[in-house]
């Protein structure tokens, strides 16, 4: 069956009011569009990994050669237009987009790619992302205006992903910084996070908690005056 | 064209069936191994120590340590497989005894870089020859005078000629050598949790033609992998296997 090459998207606000709706094309859909059209490579470099030192911006330039041309995209992923569970992704999310850009010049597609979007997760399959990608359940909609809702989804979507092993050891080495230590900063979590168990904690949740605690140390940590690095 | 990482060929090649529970069908693992929680908790902990030289800073050995307890608590929340000798108690003495004594014996001069991450498109690096292979990975440490360096806790010294084969220091050095065109010296340095522990530095070098092998071996793995050769690789390793049931049922 052929791939579709385009789908209908709501466009919200920024309170996540639909406002609208918007064709948008699909990366798969682009990609056997340009097969059809003699695809013959697609190639990428990284031109920038994310790091602290770049607020963690990914920056990837890829070339697709069809029996046209050779036509070329930048992509970029930063924590400022990715939705949280691609946060640990964002090198290859900037490859996928910077494809999906190629792409969409290679085939002469003029609107905006699915995975180009703020919100766009399918993106963030398997296939797409490769090595250590985490399969998510679910494609959270896509968005033009970035900010995520205040409240975490609901279980169902890919928010519900599980804390990852790196997650709650960085939690962990964190609080560390601050003084919290051993089974201080294990039960500083469980109420922090509301949770009987950090089993029960998502990667979101874990998400938000690592970028509060870089950005402002524990309150218990501030009112004690021990902080100690 | 296929990308693929150093861990992924080194997976790979330890076992194409484990492999493939672990990385295409995505089998969640039952159990950790508490040897391989430890050595991320040691890596853990250098890699703070230098990212701190670095940036200027001169972190004391008890920051350092906090480091190594905090992220060795954090692994032990999800119970970890213990070998008959170790227990989270004695290994967390290890890990402070191998970091103490890293901490001592470090050269004066900070590195230039720690958990450097790297892409590049892999060529024969004697024929010029394009293997259609993206290579990914992270360079442990890179120090003056182009010297790369892998960082591993280990039970056990490793001899010579397992260091002229080791396959992460020849991917490293195929992979500083096509992105700079030169031959890094390497190093490996052995965090050895023995009985009374120890560290070890283990100096190497490739030629050119190691660095070719190299390429050749990476591309025919990741070409392995992308046609769907997984066979399992019967040997001592397999009693200590996450995914040894799952073996077990496998009928090809």
């Amino acid at each position: 069956m052929a791939e579709p090459l385009f789908r209908t998207v709501d466009v919200k606000d920024r309170h996540g009011r639909v406002t609208g709706t918007k064709e948008v094309a699909l990366y798969k859909g682009l990609l056997a569009k340009a097969h059809e059209e003699g695809l013959s490579s697609i190639k990428t470099h990284q031109l920038q990994f994310a790091t602290d030192e770049n607020a963690r911006t990914a920056i990837s330039k890829a070339r697709v050669i069809t029996s046209k041309g050779t036509f070329e995209g930048i992509g970029d992923a930063s924590p400022e237009n990715v939705p949280p569970h691609i946060l640990p992704h964002l090198n290859r999310m900037a490859e996928t987009r910077a494809k999906a850009r190629a792409l969409r010049d290679a085939v002469n597609i003029g609107v905006v790619s699915f995975e180009e979007l703020d919100g766009a997760s399918e993106a963030a399959g398997p296939s797409d992302l490769g090595s250590g990608a985490s399969p998510t359940n679910g494609a959270a909609a896509p968005t033009t205006a970035a900010p995520a809702s205040p409240n975490p989804p609901s279980k169902g979507n890919g928010y519900a992903t599980p804390m990852t092993e790196s997650q709650r050891r960085y939690l962990f080495r964190i609080l560390a910084g601050y003084g919290i230590e051993g089974d201080a900063a294990h039960q500083y979590l469980k109420d922090k996070l509301g949770v009987a168990s950090l089993a029960g904690v998502s990667k979101f949740e874990a998400t938000k908690l690592i970028d509060r605690l870089l950005k402002n140390p524990p309150l218990e940590v501030v009112h004690g005056n021990d902080h100690h690095q | 064209m296929e990308t693929i990482t150093i861990s992924r060929v080194k997976s790979y090649l330890a076992c194409p069936l484990k492999y493939k529970f672990e990385h295409v069908d995505k089998i969640p693992k039952p159990w950790r191994a508490a040897a391989l929680a430890f050595g991320s908790s040691v890596h853990a902990a250098i890699e703070w120590f230098h990212k701190e030289r670095i940036a200027g800073r001169t972190p004391s050995l008890s920051a350092v340590l906090s480091v190594f307890n905090a992220d060795w608590y954090a692994q032990n929340v999800e119970p970890l497989v213990f070998a008959d000798q170790d227990s989270k108690e004695s290994l967390a003495e290890k890990g402070r005894e191998l970091i103490r004594l890293y901490v001592e014996q470090v050269g004066a001069k900070p590195p230039i870089a720690v958990e450097t991450p790297f892409e590049v498109e892999l060529h024969d690096p004697v024929t010029g020859e394009v293997l259609d292979v993206i290579l990914r990975g992270r360079f442990d440490i890179l120090e003056m005078d182009n010297v790369v360096v892998d960082v591993k806790t280990a039970a056990r010294s490793i001899d010579e000629r397992s260091i002229v084969q080791h396959l992460q220091l020849s991917a490293y050095a195929l992979a500083f050598f096509l992105l700079h065109q030169h031959i890094p010296k390497l190093r490996l340095d052995q965090l050895l949790k023995t009985k009374q522990p120890r560290i070890e530095r283990h100096e190497t070098a490739r030629t050119v033609e190691d660095l070719a092998w190299t390429a050749h071996l990476i591309r025919r793995v990741a070409g392995s992998i992308a046609s769907g050769h997984f066979h399992p690789n019967p040997g001592w390793i397999c009693g200590e296997c996450e995914y040894f049931a799952h073996c077990q049922a496998w009928r090809g």
